[in-house]
């Protein structure tokens, strides 16, 4: 039986200075309505209504804006074909080859600060033989792909360097018919020529770890003894950078920023003063706070206010509100994630299935296989390598059904909040969000929800902004 | 005489089941492909390319996918392989394009060892002519892919034996190399010129048909329509239509097959497609051939490329019988049931006939 809430239309509603909005979620796209009816649906009791009002209403009904439809039960569609999925189609396989590292970053996942459980510290790494049977267990479950792409993971993957080169030369003898691609994060302080060689023979994509300019950097990013890393590492990126761009292959070097909040983001953004970083080098950003999620962040009023100035600045250059805008390389790379937002939003469909789940978790084992030292297997390098529901197989005995369905189905820790969240959608949280004290739990995933919902709002307001921009905002 | 092929992988399947009947005189005896591919051949019968060839006269070298033809270790493990093979003394069919200087290098050691080196690339008949448009005067098939990783390769083997078996003279052209061994016809080099003017092209292109119907007087020409149709994002373009479109003004269409992945598309919305292809390319799409493969969105998105997901071959059998329960225009079939092609070409008859 439904209750009175789920009879009720499944819409969220947005107004703008100028004009009202409805979005549905069974057509999940945005409608433009009238103030008469936008306050009717807000519950506005007040509200004349005339003939007008009554018409828009019933031409939303037909249409199907105002459905109230809900799924009627939350499970994956993925969990119908897994064990057919996992069998072939594996994309990537993460190997941690170490866990120690030559520096100490006071946000490390490995540094066992207090309120930070997340992985083992250790001076572990991994065997060639465990390497080899991680490749060939790839090799297997990857007979559908075309590629296979192998990423170095730590750690300091640099400190395991003979085993890379180990695992390069039997994958490349091994498995030539595919295309194979190498990847590396890396702090960079311990590149050498004869890496540098190698890695420009295999054709690895590198990927640095530059927090900002050198005061910003060197905040976290620390040797032993306590100096900072940012002169070495970028002097060995731009060893790095000249000769990969002799061989035409720039493009396979990137930079990760992790992105500390209680930072001020000018100082923080002052790193692409210096043109190579603003020119030359993708660069890709992810904040702190993601990182290390269990732990309370601390996040200054500056950083949330310059942000939203920031953001809002690239909402004007990108829908052309505003010429010759300066817009800082990390948010203009987040305009083409934006853009497929807004074709979703564009296209619209029609109507929730009756059996589905919430966007977010990937395929787990299928998309990037994270291997940590002792031959265990993760959904990807981002989760908690100390928790049980993470753990999902090993090399010797593949993978854990069970856990993966757990790990893929994680909707249905909150099936029923699932199904009647508006945003229901647009969610992007996996299991990684839902892990406490090494279990999945509702509890933890509704504590994401709020995030969740405020960035569908987000993005259904900016798309609102960029329809207004073409229409009543038009030059 | 009896050839091993290599690579061999399973979208030969159809071309290494109808070579007898284009070439009476060769049979592959023997498959090889690399260690890498051994899961992703059905059959999973394929040997490894690591023995003495004393069982066969010589080695058929098929080019690989396209996905594969910037893979700089398999090329040189083939190049390596046509080596090994000429230092055996067996001949070579080299249909695998390579790069001037070793195809010129492996032409010398065969005529070292004695021994036959048929290079397919250079065989390829670029049949340029004076400029001006031709009428085309026998019955023209296009067969497409939704996207540019969809395979059409099944469609165009088997429908034109079928349609031989049927009695008509057909010509089929294609955009692979390995069909050159069934003695289809490849696409001209320049209609894959990008420095060549559209317009130019076309108007090659055009000449290129007719002179196929001077050369083989076909009855019916079976082509291949290079490229995707439609675009996936607007960051995974698939080379959308384009080629579509520039084969679409040098000739018309009168049936078309469009290959298609397993996607949750009502055949309704195939209707409106085939309404949208009418304005956009002039001809409607006549049937459709799914494959067994489904677009993973989630995967697609975060990789910025077409990524595909197996479906089982119930799943296929199911959404095209639902399809065609619909009693619509479209045919809807499974390319890789062979025992659809019988229907298909019926289709075709049935459709170019008034039936």
């Amino acid at each position: 039986m439904q209750s009175a809430e789920n009879n009720k239309p499944f819409i969220k509603l947005f107004k703008t200075p100028r004009q009202f909005y409805l979005y549905s979620v069974n057509r999940n796209t945005v409608v433009n309505i009238s103030e008469e009816t936008y306050r009717f649906l807000d519950g506005d009791s007040d509200v004349p209504f005339s003939d007008d009002t009554e018409n828009e209403l019933d031409q939303l009904r037909m249409d199907g804006y105002l459905s109230a439809k809900r799924m009627q039960t939350i499970r994956h569609p993925f969990l119908d074909n897994l064990e057919e999925s996992l069998k072939t189609r594996m994309s990537q396989i993460v190997l941690q080859v170490t866990q120690s590292c030559n520096l100490v970053c006071e946000y490390c996942p490995f540094a066992n600060q207090e309120g930070v459980e997340y992985r083992k510290h250790s001076q572990k790494k991994m065997s060639l033989e465990t390497a080899k049977k991680a490749i060939d267990f790839y090799a297997a479950h990857a007979g559908e792909a075309d590629t296979l792409t192998v990423s170095f993971y730590g750690g300091e993957p640099l400190l395991a360097f003979d085993l890379i080169k180990d695992v390069v030369a039997y994958t490349n003898a091994r498995y030539f018919g595919k295309n194979i691609f190498y990847n590396l994060t890396t702090n960079g302080t311990l590149l050498t020529d004869e890496m540098i060689c190698f890695f420009i023979q295999n054709e690895f994509s590198i990927m640095f770890s530059i927090d900002g300019p050198a005061k910003i950097h060197d905040q976290h990013r620390k040797h032993v003894d306590g100096t900072g890393s940012f002169e070495a590492a970028k002097s060995n990126l731009f060893r790095l950078y000249d000769r990969y761009a002799s061989q035409g292959i720039k493009g396979k070097l990137s930079i990760n920023m992790v992105l500390d909040p209680k930072n001020d983001p000018d100082e923080i953004l002052m790193l692409f003063d210096d043109s190579f970083f603003n020119d030359k080098i993708i660069v890709q950003g992810s904040i702190v706070e993601e990182v290390v999620k269990d732990k309370e962040m601390e996040v200054s009023p500056r950083y949330s206010e310059k942000m939203q100035y920031l953001n809002f600045l690239a909402n004007a250059d990108r829908f052309k509100i505003i010429d010759g805008l300066h817009i800082c390389k990390l948010l203009k790379k987040s305009y083409l994630t934006s853009d497929q937002k807004y074709d979703t939003l564009k296209y619209g469909i029609n109507g929730l299935p009756d059996v589905g789940a919430p966007g977010g978790p990937c395929l787990p084992g299928q998309r990037r296989l994270f291997v940590n030292v002792d031959g265990d297997f993760f959904p990807c390098e981002k989760v908690s390598e100390i928790a049980n529901a993470m753990k999902i197989g090993d090399i010797d005995n593949g993978f854990d059904l069970h856990k993966i369905e757990g790990v893929l189905d994680v909707a249905n820790l909150t099936p029923e909040k699932c199904r009647n969240c508006w945003a229901v959608l647009h969610c992007v949280l996996c299991a990684k969000n839902c892990c406490h004290d090494g279990e999945l739990s509702g509890k933890q995933r509704l504590r994401n929800c709020r995030e969740q919902q405020s960035n569908t709002a987000q993005t259904i307001q900016d798309f609102i902004l960029q329809q207004e921009c073409k229409t009543i905002y038009k030059r | 005489m009896n050839y091993l092929l290599y690579p061999y992988s399973d979208d030969l399947a159809d071309v290494v089941r109808y070579i007898p009947d284009y070439h009476a005189d060769m049979q592959v005896s023997k498959l090889a492909s690399p260690y890498a591919w051994k899961y992703n051949i059905k059959n999973n019968e394929n040997v490894s390319f690591d023995f003495p060839l004393d069982d066969v006269e010589g080695v058929i070298f098929a080019e690989v996918s396209k996905k594969y033809q910037k893979n700089t270790l398999l090329y040189k493990d083939i190049v390596a392989k046509i080596q090994y093979t000429l230092n055996s003394k067996k001949d070579v069919i080299c249909v695998k394009q390579l790069q001037e200087q070793d195809a010129a290098d492996l032409k010398k050691l065969a005529q070292e060892n004695g021994c036959a080196f048929d290079y397919y690339e250079s065989k390829r008949n670029n049949y340029d002519m004076e400029s001006m448009f031709q009428t085309q005067e026998c019955i023209m098939i296009g067969v497409g892919g939704t996207l540019e990783e969809v395979t059409t390769l099944p469609v165009i083997v088997n429908l034109a034996a079928r349609l031989k078996e049927a009695g008509y003279r057909v010509t089929t052209v294609a955009d692979d190399m390995n069909v050159s061994l069934l003695g289809f016809e490849r696409f001209p080099s320049y209609f894959f010129d990008e420095t060549q003017d559209y317009m130019q092209i076309v108007h090659k292109f055009n000449k290129f048909y007719k002179n196929l119907q001077l050369l083989h007087q076909p009855e019916i020409i079976l082509t291949q329509i290079p490229n995707g149709f439609m675009k996936y994002s607007n960051s995974c373009l698939e080379n959308f239509g384009v080629k579509a479109f520039m084969l679409s003004q040098a000739v018309n269409l009168d049936y078309f097959v469009l290959c298609a992945s397993l996607e949750p598309t009502s055949i309704e919305e195939f209707e409106q497609l085939s309404e949208m292809f009418k304005y956009r390319f002039g001809f409607e799409i006549n049937a459709i051939g799914f494959s067994d493969q489904r677009i993973d969105d989630t995967a697609s998105k975060e990789r910025d490329m077409v990524i595909y997901n197996q479906v089982s071959c119930d799943t296929v059998a199911k959404y095209i019988n639902a399809l065609n329960t619909c009693k619509k225009r479209i045919f809807c079939f499974n390319m890789f049931d062979l025992s659809s092609f019988g229907p298909l070409a019926e289709n075709v008859l049935g459709e170019l006939s008034g039936g």
